[in-house]
């Protein structure tokens, strides 16, 4: 009980530094400039999010049908609800970057893949040192499991994505 | 149904699609998904385009 106390209240104090953060670098931000879709990238990204709803009520829909099945649950319902949604952002993000929608007009795709890289890491490592630290073993950390293993999973995305265009590139001639 | 007008006329200014996209405002993967024939621009977008490359819109973008 102690453990799972410390660990909301751990939870809840990551998230807030990092809101406050976020606000803090979005007031103080050097480069003011928005991000700029153009019109099909805006388009694209409308099949995504589209995309990325029916996968959540999909997951949804069959999670309830399993845990009726076996009449218990497969994980804790914060655990379950989130892998819902990091399978239903996995399909949002991977459509957009597929189709060329993901970065804008004005950005560049390495500060993604660095950003995803580095979440992932953190995640997996969070996870592993908790694990090993703590004498229980809880699902308290799959979380951080979960997390990781999605922005992991994004990063693999955009690099896939970067090589496959930078051979296309090199094949098509442009004038 | 690829725009080939569209890519000899780039071809014509020697404008590569990066550069007529960045004058557009566009991506250059939405420039060439147009010559591609993959995607169809807006009537916004045709005329930005037309402007560019100083041509009408029947010559770039009307069916024959």
């Amino acid at each position: 009980m102690r453990t799972e106390l410390s660990y909301v209240i751990g939870l809840l104090a990551g998230l807030i530094l990092v809101v406050l953060l976020s606000v803090l670098f979005y007031i103080f931000r050097k480069n003011k400039q928005k991000k700029k879709y153009d019109e099909r990238q805006k388009a694209i990204q409308g099949v995504a999010y589209k995309l990325g709803f029916f996968t959540l009520l999909g997951y949804f829909l069959i999670n309830g049908c399993i845990c009726e099945i076996l009449k218990k649950s497969w994980g804790s319902p914060m655990e379950m609800n989130f892998i819902g949604v990091c399978l239903s952002l996995v399909v949002f993000v991977g459509y957009s970057v597929i189709k060329d929608a993901y970065v804008s007009i004005n950005q560049k795709e390495k500060s993604y893949i660095i950003s995803f890289a580095v979440v992932a890491i953190l995640n997996i490592f969070c996870y592993f040192i908790n694990s090993s630290v703590s004498a229980e073993i809880t699902n308290i950390y799959n979380m951080n499991l979960i997390c990781g293993i999605t922005f992991a999973l994004l990063t693999v995305i955009v690099i896939v994505k970067n090589i496959v265009d930078r051979i296309k590139s090199k094949k098509e001639y442009e004038v | 149904m690829k725009n080939l007008r569209l890519k000899s006329a780039r071809a014509a200014l020697d404008i590569s699609q990066s550069r007529l996209a960045e004058l557009v405002g566009v991506s250059r993967q939405t420039i060439n998904a147009i010559e591609k024939g993959d995607y169809n621009p807006t009537i916004n977008l045709c005329i930005a385009i037309c402007k560019v490359l100083n041509k009408t819109l029947d010559e770039l973008f009307w069916e024959e």
